[in-house]
């Protein structure tokens, strides 16, 4: 780890790469947007983008198709001329100083972006050479990538007989050659398969541990799950929800479930009795008959700990006994979902 | 300057890797070079009838040493027509045998002017060389004494033509089949990059495609017997500058339709019209006005230009031809840049 660090030191170097260098500077966020928009014709499709991603920070950028994750990452690598707005990578203003924008980034997308007639260490001495690596340290920087991708002993193949998620691999490898300050990955691990898939996210966790700032745009919510450290939710162009999975889950009203089994069976008429209490003092509730089950959430403004105070309190009063009492916490994919709906219905999270 | 020496480094190793394109770019360029010059330069030893029993004319002889026609005696009128009308002669000359008369009529199938052109031009330049022996008033001459006959002349045409398909065809293709493949991004994402991918690939495709036309021209001049001159220098510039012209073009125009379908198709049929207007089969001068207009605005007139004067030694405005060249070259590169800076995005 510490040699790559070195390695990224002397690249820096070599090629010649200004970085700021200021105390102010490098407290400063990885990547930040200012009111960041893009339209195709009339239609808006990043909508007044703030966003601000810390040094080391690993953010997931969630969204439906069409929401706008590949433009504002279109943008954020220069490739797409924002409509308004501005943003900064590392520092340099990427509408100002583009060129030095670029030093400071590497991108992997959703196309597999290799020659397929060169091999895999032909392939990143390509990168290299584009960015004025030296041939010793280049020669010792393809090495260890290709190492950490798991294809050193397929370094002299073409990559055109390489799998999909070799492929990818060695896609991604080509990213961090120049061992850039930022990485964007732009949907990486669509199409692969289940164990490609977990080898790149252990990548992400190793660049991430390496101090990488990493954005990830991704349609696997379990993937952002497990390895966001902040998560972004982007609806039709706009960033409308955002924080880490635990603040996301508290912002969803009555996502935290608690269920409460009861130990006795009570006819209908105690039931509808004791489920309009419940409803009253808790809001959402339903019984299951077959489980015999009280199911109710949290209301968004209580604290844990009250809620469940109460509602074994509300037991006890009732002298309803109960087998099992459990919490569930809302997934990824419930919060998202919740938060989509909520946003369509033109609620506030 | 390290990303470009990075780009063509690559673009070299991957046609190393292909060498099947290569040699069949090479192919191409041989079969233009022999059969469509050869062709359009008039075939030799025509078939050709003469019904003159009594031997009045002597014109077996005359048409023999012409080299372009092969004659076949006839000793029955009908005969030779039949075997005009069975397609085993081209032409047939039917001599009076008065020799008070001394007429001769050249008899044709009348249904084929390009037929008719060949014997026309055939017979002009037998009764020119032989006029003498003739007793002809007819005779000529030239401004400058030249040793070279027509499939000479048509092969600097041909290869300012080869140069505009080899380039625009080369670059074309492999500028958008990386566009397709994605993997330019990797290059306009490092520092400079669009504009080095620009310059290495016209430097490449420039270089590749020179050393493809200089091969197919070494492998067809023994075979389809023209002359390349001596100016070897000359050559290899002109090669070069016309082929960087095109290149540049065909990065403009890839740019501008960014599919192979519809860039071939473009490529093709265009080539092939300013080919017949830029005085590679017929002279330019030869034209209407507004062909010579419309040949005159376009590079390939040039580079014919250039190349015959390198090639066969003949007067050309080799200023004005660079001039033009460059003109096109600049005005192509342009338009990619300002094109592929705006679809960045795309790449």
């Amino acid at each position: 780890m510490s040699k790559l660090t070195n390695a990224t030191k002397d690249s820096m170097t070599e090629t010649g790469m200004s970085r700021p260098t200021s105390g102010d500077e490098l407290q400063q966020a990885a990547i930040q947007t200012f009111d960041l928009c893009k339209s195709f014709g009339d239609r808006q499709v990043v909508d007044h983008l703030n966003l601000k991603i810390y040094p080391g920070e690993l953010y997931a950028l969630l969204g439906d198709n069409g929401a706008g994750k590949t433009t504002t990452i279109g943008m954020l690598t220069t490739l797409l001329k924002p409509t308004s707005g501005t943003f900064s990578i590392c520092g340099f203003d990427g509408r100002k100083q583009p060129e030095k924008a670029k030093g400071m980034f590497g991108i992997v997308s959703q196309d597999i972006a290799i020659y397929q007639e060169l091999t895999a260490y032909e392939n990143l001495k390509f990168i290299a050479d584009l960015h004025g690596i030296k041939s010793g340290i280049a020669n010792e920087r393809i090495k260890d990538l290709l190492q950490r991708a798991g294809l050193a002993d397929r370094a002299h193949d073409r990559a055109g007989v390489f799998s999909g998620g070799m492929q990818r691999k060695l896609t991604i490898a080509g990213a961090l050659l120049h061992s850039p300050r930022v990485l964007f990955m732009d949907e990486p691990t669509v199409g692969l398969d289940p164990a490609s898939r977990r080898q790149i996210w252990e990548s992400l966790k190793e660049f991430r541990a390496m101090g990488v700032t990493i954005l990830l745009t991704t349609h696997y919510l379990e993937e952002a799950e497990l390895l966001a450290d902040r998560i972004g939710v982007f609806r039709e162009g706009r960033l409308v929800a955002e924080g880490t999975i635990e603040e996301l889950r508290h912002q969803i009203r009555g996502i935290r479930g608690i269920a409460v089994r009861l130990t006795e069976w009570h006819d209908s008429e105690r039931i509808e009795k004791m489920m309009a209490e419940i409803r009253t003092m808790f809001g959402e509730a339903n019984f299951d008959h077959l489980r015999n089950t009280i199911n109710l959430s949290q209301p968004g403004d209580g604290e844990l700990v009250n809620t469940l105070q109460r509602v074994l309190a509300w037991l006890s009063d009732n002298k309803i006994s109960f087998s099992r009492f459990a919490t569930s916490e809302p997934t990824l994919e419930e919060v998202f979902l919740a938060i989509s709906t909520d946003v369509n219905q033109g609620g506030a999270v | 300057m390290s990303a470009i020496l990075a780009i063509v480094k690559k673009d070299v190793l991957q046609w190393t890797r292909r060498p099947l394109y290569f040699f069949s770019s090479v192919l191409l360029g041989v079969l233009i070079l022999t059969l469509l010059g050869n062709t359009i330069s008039g075939v030799a030893e025509m078939p050709f009838g003469l019904y003159d029993p009594g031997n009045v004319s002597e014109l077996d002889k005359q048409l023999e040493a012409s080299k372009k026609f092969r004659v076949i005696k006839y000793d029955s009128l009908d005969g030779a027509k039949n075997a005009l009308k069975d397609g085993k002669i081209v032409a047939l000359a039917n001599v009076d045998q008065d020799l008070l008369e001394d007429s001769v009529q050249i008899i044709s199938e009348g249904y084929n002017p390009l037929v008719d052109d060949q014997i026309s031009m055939g017979l002009l330049n037998a009764l020119t060389q032989k006029s003498g022996d003739l007793s002809l008033p007819i005779s000529s001459g030239t401004l400058f004494p030249v040793k070279f006959d027509l499939r000479d002349y048509m092969t600097p045409g041909l290869a300012a033509y080869l140069c505009y398909v080899l380039a625009c065809m080369n670059l074309g293709f492999s500028w958008i089949y990386e566009w397709m493949e994605k993997t330019y991004r990797q290059i306009i994402l490092t520092p400079n990059g669009l504009r080095s991918a620009i310059i290495a690939k016209t430097f490449t495709v420039t270089v590749e495609a020179s050393l493809v036309l200089w091969l197919a021209l070494l492998v067809s001049a023994p075979m389809a017997g023209f002359q390349i001159g001596q100016n070897i220098p000359g050559i290899m510039g002109v090669t070069v500058i016309s082929m960087f012209c095109f290149a540049c073009l065909g990065l403009g125009v890839a740019s501008l339709l960014r599919t192979i379908r519809i860039y071939t198709m473009t490529i093709s049929i265009f080539g092939v019209a300013v080919m017949f207007v830029s005085g590679i089969i017929v002279p330019v001068e030869g034209m209407p006005l507004w062909e010579q207009y419309f040949a005159r605005s376009f590079p390939m007139y040039y580079a014919a230009d250039a190349f015959k004067g390198v090639m066969l030694g003949i007067p050309a405005h080799y200023g004005l031809d660079v001039l033009v060249l460059t003109a096109w070259a600049i005005v192509g590169m342009s338009i990619a840049t300002l094109l592929l800076k705006h679809r960045q995005a795309a790449l």
